[in-house]
């Protein structure tokens, strides 16, 4: 890229920011320089039209980045944010980070840290248990798999009610489809590997999983590299079909990573999320969860541990549309040093949904002075027969624990940590897959300053 | 006084206060390696008072006096260098902590106390047999420390954690209350298997208690009452007897008409 370029782009970064930070960034220049590649070959990423794109980004420009109070305004974060999206940078090659080890064994990977629009690595696919290959996971590319998409999209992840997301559906890079045909249940997990790295410096990712009837698969989204990333990922979950999906967001301290995940579940299906927030210096993660057919479930399992100066913004919403349908909504979640966190838990039950039950916990721990959490839980209930519960708590170590351990020899930092682990440890025991527990534990264990405890005697 | 450690858990005037309120009003006690010690009293009377201010518990303040392990000043430790120092307290009311297992916890506790002195597998051995002689399951070493625990558990907890820490010296502050006659007896068979084998032979006890039935499972060579945060009369085991037959009215009164 010519010098000059680089210094507009630059001028241009600056100006946008504004004095107070707040201004919309980026500008839309930038934007369309980004699109050029979809604008000069439109028929290889029609999976959204350049009109559709540039309506997206209109509504990312003008819809309010979430977030004022209470406690800390986010609005100077996600700008800020948004001001160091590395916009003119192009990719030259492969990115440069090497590929962390995988999170887990696997049927299947797929990775999205490549240079933008071009073909996504589909490394190995899903064996079925009798013995037929089917490519369960693959770009979307086919004309079938094209229908699918425009008949899926934006029905789990309503875009246009959230600035990242619309952010996401202007930029999206190549679509991932994982899909499962009617009865097949995968034995392995399907892994997503999204790489923030190298050249590349951002990306758009966006996922479909749809598991027709009856289907079974676990998939594990595992985000890592530095950068800044903001993504979609929509789940259609078909009758009587069952998903686990885990999303790990692990990426370096300087990322920004802000995803929309959604799932749509039809009749007696099951949907759980699991979300493991433990890197990026700024994260948003959305989980949204629609129970449209009888008999459905959905569990939303989710934590965060900030340490230096994270922020991790964590949102979730379970809408009962029909009932009887149920719901369990856990997270927790823990600041260090002055980390800054907060969650937003929605549960909607809707008119006619009768016999729903819904859950929702969440409980957060500081662990220095300077550390802040807001917890803001929310039930929109119109309907009569239903049972819903939530609760909620803010809290410190309590001294009695620290004592207890203490008079058992055990020192007051080592008592903290132990006991601050021992607070995610339910959470972390209802994940799927051991290897990414050990993962997760060992994780945990050096944000709270030590080594993993070893298994049990 | 000599250059000569004085052995014991020897507790001299020791006043405690609690917000501001003076509870404990000048303790002497001198409990001897492998001895057992009563300590009994109505509620109130600042039994758990000392028992917290020995181990160190922040909100209890010192105002005057020494408490010493085998000759070490352990008011100036903190509560886990007193443990490191030998000192084990049972609580009345344990506290939970969810998400730490009752294994990982007692490894780290034993680690703490007695570094390196086990490998893992003579460690294991010691854990299987100490549930064994507790009546225990070893499901127990997989869930959460006194977390969602019946109260018999919770004690039989505090019990195999005594067991595995083998102290110098343990404070069980009223191990018995809450306790079934099985529960009761399990406590006395942990209590009678420590001081049988070689790391707690030497292991001295001070037995809080509100009822004298405990004595029954751990034998007392010495029994103190206090009464407001005093002790008032210390004699031999029989004294427990005088206080299961006249109360602890009939030992006020007894006192009260000496001073008066």
């Amino acid at each position: 890229m010519p010098s000059a370029s680089l210094e507009a782009a630059a001028a241009e970064r600056e100006r946008a920011a504004g004095a107070d930070g707040l201004a919309p960034i980026p500008v839309r220049d930038a934007f369309e320089r980004l699109l050029a590649p979809v604008a000069a070959n439109p028929e290889a990423h029609r999976l959204v039209p350049l009109d559709v794109r540039r309506a997206a980004f209109d509504s990312y420009e003008q819809s309010v980045a979430p977030g004022g109070k209470p406690g800390r305004d986010w609005k100077h974060d996600y700008a800020r944010a948004a001001a160091e999206i590395p916009w003119d940078e192009r990719p030259e090659g492969p990115a440069s980070a090497a590929r962390p080890e995988p999170l887990v064994p696997h049927d299947a990977v797929a990775a999205f840290a490549r240079p933008a629009f071009s073909p996504l690595r589909v490394a190995s696919n899903a064996g079925h248990a009798d013995g037929r290959q089917v490519n369960y996971v693959r770009q979307i590319v086919s004309e079938a798999d094209r229908a699918l998409f425009a008949r899926s999209f934006g029905s789990a992840v309503r875009w246009g009610d959230d600035k990242f997301a619309s952010l996401a559906v202007a930029c999206m890079q190549d679509g991932l489809l994982i899909h499962v045909p009617a009865g097949v249940r995968l034995d392995g997990p399907i892994l997503i590997e999204t790489r923030v790295a190298g050249t590349l410096g951002f990306s758009f990712p966006y996922v479909l999983v749809v598991l027709d009837d009856g289907a079974e698969a676990t998939v594990i989204e595992d985000l890592s590299g530095a950068g800044f990333s903001c993504g979609i990922v929509e789940a259609i979950v078909g009758d009587h079909a069952r998903l686990d999906y885990v999303a790990v967001q692990r990426a370096g301290s300087a990322s920004t990573i802000l995803m929309n995940r959604g799932a749509v579940c039809a009749a007696d299906a099951t949907c759980r999320f699991f979300v493991a927030e433990v890197g990026a210096a700024l994260s948003r993660s959305v989980i949204a969860t629609r129970l449209a057919g009888k008999g459905s479930s959905a569990e939303i399992t989710g934590f965060f541990f900030n340490a230096g100066d994270q922020h991790v913004d964590l949102s979730s919403l379970v809408e009962h549309a029909v009932g009887p349908t149920a719901s369990r909504t856990t997270i927790k979640s823990a600041a260090t040093g002055r980390g800054q966190g907060r969650y937003l838990g929605n549960i909607r039950i809707d008119a006619h949904a009768n016999g729903s039950d819904a859950t929702l916990r969440d409980d957060a721990l500081l662990l220095s002075k300077r550390a802040h959490i807001d917890s803001v839980p929310a039930l929109e209930i119109a309907s009569n027969d239903v049972k819903a519960f939530h609760g909620a708590t803010v809290g410190s170590i309590d001294e009695d624990e620290l004592f207890y351990a203490q008079t058992r020899g055990i020192e007051r930092s080592e008592a903290e940590r132990m006991i601050a682990l021992g607070f995610f440890e339910p959470l972390v025991a209802a994940f799927p897959a051991e290897g990414l527990r050990a993962f997760l534990r060992s994780t945990l264990a050096e944000k709270a300053g030590g080594s993993s405890p070893a298994e049990s005697a | 006084m000599g250059v000569m450690a004085e052995s014991g858990l020897v507790v001299r005037g020791l006043r405690v206060s609690v917000g501001g309120n003076e509870i404990l009003k000048g303790i002497d006690l001198a409990v001897e390696p492998g001895s057992v010690h009563a300590l009994m009293g109505p509620n109130g009377s600042g039994k758990s008072t000392l028992a917290f201010a020995m181990s160190g518990h922040p909100g209890y303040a010192i105002e005057s006096g020494t408490v010493t392990l085998d000759g070490e000043d352990l008011l100036a430790l903190s509560p886990d260098k007193r443990a490191k120092a030998g000192l084990f307290l049972s609580f009345q009311y344990p506290a939970a902590i969810p998400g730490v297992s009752v294994g990982n916890f007692l490894r780290a506790a034993r680690q703490a106390v007695r570094p390196d002195d086990l490998p893992p597998a003579k460690f294991r051995q010691l854990i299987y047999d100490k549930i064994d002689t507790l009546d225990m399951d070893v499901a127990f070493l997989s869930r959460y420390v006194n977390d969602g625990f019946s109260g018999g558990e919770k004690k039989r907890l505090e019990m195999l954690q005594l067991a595995v820490l083998a102290p110098k010296y343990g404070i069980l502050d009223e191990t018995d209350s809450g306790l079934d006659v099985d529960a009761l007896r399990a406590v006395g068979a942990a209590i009678a298997a420590l001081r049988a084998s070689d790391e707690g032979r030497r292991t001295g006890f001070l037995v809080i208690t509100h009822y004298p039935r405990i004595l029954q499972y751990v034998a007392a060579d010495r029994v103190h009452i206090m009464l407001d945060g005093r002790i008032v009369k210390s004699g031999g085991p029989d004294l427990a007897n005088v206080i299961e037959r006249d109360g602890y009215e009939a030992i006020r009164d007894e006192v009260a008409g000496a001073v008066g």
